[in-house]
């Protein structure tokens, strides 16, 4: 044991020698203009050809010989830059970049055959705020998950809708992380806005495999964004104002360039308008949602920063009806949203280990009433029903850089969940036998989700990089504890300057679930965690794939296959939904019966191949995306126990989206996306209902066969244009797009309404958005 | 003016909605439809017709006639059913009382893969103090009644069904009805047919029903009102639940049909097993 703990000790004093005998530069990658500091920069030493990345908070710490150094450094929507200078000691340099779009400039990525490829991530795709809004627009808005749709391996959800599926999973499988913080829910108006507000937003990660240990507790997807922490150098304000809504942006220092502060607002102006419509004699109808954005940040040294970050947004519908007599009162409210926070502590404990501290708090409502007063009567009947979950949690994680070999993370996460899936309140005096004043499943399920983890970016030699990591997450909850070890892994193996291949397998658990109704998808959706009865989701899933480079980085060109399989994934079971309408049929049955006894566990698989195409400079930006996949499902009590398409099953997804400068002042884009048609239930067979007391036959559809049908193919153009002006004191620009330029009448939803013509069966096809033209206009002030 | 674009604005929005397409549906196989219900102290029949596509013109269902029926209590094969015409299956006798029992049935169809389903008998449900008094209205040959009885409900999860008929020589008609309760939070789901419930809201406890039945149409001769009371296995109450959520209610927009449950392996329809109370009274004149 003596002798294995002095090998032990003369290893490590052997390697903390010979690291000794090389430098370190370190610092942070920033934006010239604002000061932000930039994730995911590459930043090479020429000179040694190895390189390192800066972390999520920008930060980077690259070994280096001492002498002569050439270091290149880039980060995509800014221009390369590289230094060149001489190193005699352990030196802090903050590298400050050029973003490509401040000037109106023309992009020219700068190549060197000597550069490395950084392309290297497994399935993960960074967009930028700039590809976003160049994208044409839905009624005047700007939205980050359009955009995320339009890459390969995303399915849309139905027609206009913010919901994504990636990779055959379902949408609760994704992570929405802002700034660090799950959001639980990320739509706006029944699922056509997203409630990610452009303006505030950094940087945009979305990975879909391959996860890296620091992530958990979703089976398919994360999408990391980060927000921006507020202008370095001097104020700036934006406004722009669309066809629904409008949108403000403050940012910038305190007193100096130590504290800043970032606010962001935007709401939709549809209930004013609606004001202004309706007569008040007939009832009312109103809708609104806003979101706001806040953060503050302050650096107190070289080595410590605290940022606090808050999101609120929320949607409200009301209604009321005409009332008929002057003492009776009716309305109707439907809201959700959700409201988020995280108070984060960087420090920076030697150049090669930085830590992060966050405290974060979640909570997502959604609340439907519906209540009728009358006044001379002394009646009063409410039906409420809400589904809320709060979550309070703490992280901590370490960024360890001992070499340009190593990039080792490890950290844990505690979260504390508090879920009311479906309370139900019910309120009916009106007759003394049937006097109900009562609530339903309102007591709240608590649970303790927890992991740790370690993984290390490791570069075994020049062109052979590893990332491997274990995952270890926890889940206790009504007195059961759920443990599940992850490993995870990806490697890359650079074949030359330009190409690579890489391959991943990841073991992910997920201890939160969403129900989700057939049909008529969020806010009605609930969520709900694992419980003793519900076990939790798990999945595996392996890529393969291959990246490359062309015609001197100006394009990406990827294609990955993959292959996932999850289990304790939970549907409905058949015939039940989210709650009956009417008090009188089964009301108190249904509100008093427990989620896990409406719902079902089965297994899903799904796989295919994405053909990845992208341009990221020139005059013409932009990408061109395939996916080749199938993806099914399969419960006992579902279907007959026989496997049957997911519902967004689609064998064929093509999105081609473009912008092209044609000069400083005019940008034209344009997206055109198609899928293969998504599968449907329609009752194609019919069968005897047989009372046992009624001389009456009658019909029962037979739906028992799920997702027998498809529907006809989704494809839809999009184009904007976007005429830019430099002002005297910023940048002025009005956006004109149109969505669906075609009107082509995609399916939204087919009825089973059938007659026969010519042997032939006709149904109803239901389409949403036909051609829907907007304008917006912003002032960015520079 | 801004409202007269706002509602053109709607409705060329509206007017894009709707499209009636031809498309060719896929075509799936009939399947064997079992409509079985198995009530303790009774006739046992089990009766077999075949799916058909959506939409056929016609109330009636093709019968099968060529099948083979095996009986089995506790999985242990019992009998054989015979053809009782129009596609009924009987056994021979009554079925005896005994609840908790597991039955089964397997049908061989030529040209199907072997269908099978089982179900437990439910027991006997405990009914006390039963009262009819007279009718409490008349109104030439229309009756109103009031009938109370109180079921006292065992600890475990029990469903429940309630019927009433009104019965003279040689038929038997069902009674509208509407049934009140002492515990209030209790609402059975209602149809012409039946009321079935849970006992969820009152489980292990007494619960006094009250049944009125109003303008009920007594014609001339001996007529007596039969009141049953059902404890139904789980299967049944799903069943006739989930099938009165798919009649009663058209999907709404954008949402799917609602399949009814289905505890027939290889079929469509029900198989279920019941065990009834059942009290009489005469309808005095």
């Amino acid at each position: 044991m003596l002798k294995y703990t002095i090998a032990v000790a003369i290893c490590i004093g052997f390697a903390i020698n010979s690291y000794s005998q090389k430098l370190t530069i370190n610092g942070y990658v920033n934006d010239s203009n604002s000061g932000e500091h930039l994730p995911n920069a590459s930043i090479y030493n020429l000179t040694s050809k190895s390189g390192t990345n800066s972390n999520f908070y920008g930060y980077y710490s690259l070994t280096v010989q001492k002498g002569e150094l050439s270091i290149v450094t880039k980060v995509m929507g800014f221009q390369a830059d590289t230094l060149k200078l001489m190193i005699d000691k352990d030196t802090t340099i903050n590298i400050q970049l050029h973003p490509v779009n401040t000037q109106l400039d023309e992009v020219v990525v700068s190549s060197s055959r000597d550069e490395h490829l950084d392309i290297g991530q497994t399935n993960k795709i960074t967009l930028s705020k700039t590809d976003v809004e160049a994208m044409p627009q839905l009624a005047g808005e700007v939205d980050l998950v359009k955009a995320i749709q339009m890459l390969p391996g995303v399915k849309a959800g139905r027609e206009g809708s913010s919901d994504y599926y990636v990779r055959g999973g379902g949408p609760d499988q994704n992570l929405i992380l802002i700034d660090g913080v799950p959001i639980y829910h990320s739509s706006h108006a029944l699922g056509f806005f997203s409630v990610f507000n452009t303006d505030a937003i950094k940087n945009i990660d979305l990975l879909k495999g391959g996860f890296p240990s620091r992530y958990g507790g979703r089976l398919s997807s994360v999408l990391d964004i980060q927000l921006k922490d507020g202008n370095q150098n001097k104020v700036r304000y934006g406004v722009s104002a669309g066809l629904i809504s409008s949108k403000v942006l403050l940012e910038g220092p305190f007193k100096n360039e130590n504290t800043t502060f970032l606010f962001a607002a935007r709401r939709t102006y549809l209930d004013i308008l609606a004001a202004i419509v309706q007569p008040k004699k007939s009832g009312r109808l109103n809708y609104n949602f806003y979101d706001l954005n806040g953060k503050l940040s302050h650096r107190f040294s070289a080595r410590d920063k605290v940022y606090f970050s808050v999101y609120s947004g929320s949607d409200r519908f009301t209604s009321k009806p005409p009332s008929s007599q002057e003492n009776n009162n009716e309305s109707n409210s439907l809201n959700w949203g959700n409201v988020t926070s995280a108070l984060r502590y960087n420090h920076l404990f030697s150049n090669k280990l930085f830590s992060n501290l966050v405290l974060t708090y979640t909570n997502y409502k959604f609340k439907t009433e519906s209540e009728y007063t009358n006044k001379q009567k002394d009646e009063n009947y409410l039906l409420a029903y809400h589904s809320k979950i709060q979550d309070a949690g703490l992280t901590l994680d370490f960024d360890y850089l001992p070499s340009n070999d190593h990039f080792i993370r490890f950290g844990a996460n505690t979260i504390f969940h508090e879920f009311s899936p479906n309370v139900t309140r019910l309120k009916k005096p009106n007759d003394q036998s049937d006097r109900i004043d009562t609530s339903f499943n309102d007591q709240p399920i608590k649970g303790l989700e927890y992991y740790i983890y370690a993984e290390d970016e490791w570069k075994l030699t020049e062109g052979f990089q590893a990332n491997l990591g274990f995952h270890l997450s926890g889940f206790l909850v009504q007195g059961k504890r759920y443990l599940s070890p992850q490993p995870r892994l990806s490697v890359n193996y650079q074949l030359n300057n330009n190409t690579s291949i890489r391959s991943s397998y990841v073991l992910m658990t997920q201890y939160v679930h969403l129900l989700s109704n057939p049909g008529t998808g969020s806010p009605t959706d609930i969520w709900v965690p694992s419980s003793k009865k519900i076990q939790p989701q798990e999945s595996w899933q392996t890529t393969i794939g291959l990246a490359k480079t062309l015609h001197n980085n100006r394009y990406e060109l990827s294609i990955d296959g993959f292959y996932k399989n999850m289990t304790n994934v939970i549907e409905y079971a058949q015939g039940v939904n989210f709650l009956e309408e009417g008090l009188e049929s089964n009301l108190l049955n249904e509100a008093s019966t427990s989620w896990e006894e409406k719902i079902e566990s089965g297994k899903g698989t799904s796989y295919g191949s994405e053909f990845f195409l992208r341009k990221k400079g020139g005059r013409l930006t932009g990408w061109a995306g395939y996916t080749l996949s199938w993806a099914n499902r399969n419960f006992d009590a579902i279907n007959s126990g026989r496997t049957y398409p997911f519902k967004y099953d689609s064998r064929h997804n093509i999105s081609v989206t473009g912008s092209y400068k044609i000069n400083k002042s005019i940008e034209v884009s344009a997206n055109w996306v198609y899928y293969t048609g998504t599968p449907t239930t329609l009752p194609l067979t019919e069968y005897q209902y047989y009372s046992q007391d009624s001389s009456s036959s009658r019909s029962i559809d037979n739906v028992n066969v799920r997702n027998n049908f498809r529907m006809n193919d989704y494809h839809r153009l999009d184009a904007g244009i976007n005429f830019i002006k430099e002002k005297k004191l910023g940048i002025r620009s009005w956006n004109i797009s149109i969505y669906n330029l075609y009107n082509r009448k995609n399916p939204y939803y087919i009825s089973s309404s059938q007659t026969s013509r010519s042997g032939k069966t006709s149904v109803y096809q239901y389409s949403l958005l036909p051609i829907v033209p907007s304008v917006s206009y912003s002032y960015k002030l520079k | 003016m801004i409202k007269r674009y706002f509602f053109i604005a709607i409705m060329l929005f509206l007017a894009s909605c709707e499209t009636f397409i031809e498309v060719e549906l896929p075509t799936e196989a009939p399947q064997v439809t079992i409509n079985s219900f198995l009530a303790a102290d009774s006739t046992f029949t089990v009766n077999l017709t075949k799916s058909r596509a959506s939409g056929t013109q016609g109330s009636l269902y093709e019968k099968i006639a060529n099948a083979e029926i095996s009986f089995y209590k506790n999985t242990q094969k019992e009998a054989q059913l015979l053809y009782a015409g129009n596609g009924n299956y009987r056994l021979a006798g009554l079925l005896l009382n005994e609840p908790n029992t597991l039955y089964g049935i397997k049908v061989n169809v030529p040209g199907f893969k072997t269908v099978e389903a089982e179900d437990i008998m439910p027991i006997k449900p405990l009914i006390s103090s039963f009262k009819a008094p007279p009718y409490i209205n008349s109104n030439f040959l229309y009756k109103d009644f009031n009938i109370s009885f109180t079921l006292d409900d065992a600890p475990e999860n029990n469903f429940y069904l309630i019927r009433a008929f009104l019965v003279s020589p040689g038929r038997k008609s069902i009674i509208y009805m509407q049934i009140k309760n002492n515990l209030g939070q209790f609402s059975p789901i209602e149809s012409r047919e039946i009321s079935i419930f849970t006992d969820k809201q009152f489980n292990g406890k007494s619960l006094q029903l009250e049944l009125e039945i109003s303008n009920l149409l007594v014609p001339q001769g001996p007529h007596f009102i039969t009141v049953e009371l059902g404890n139904i296995s789980r299967a049944y109450y799903d069943y006739e639940f989930t099938v009165k959520k798919q009649l009663g209610n058209d999907p709404l927009f954008g949402q799917e049909y609602l399949p009814v449950t289905n505890n027939i392996k290889n079929g469509l329809g029900i198989f279920a097993s019941y065990n009834s109370a059942v009290f009489s009274f005469e309808v005095k004149k």
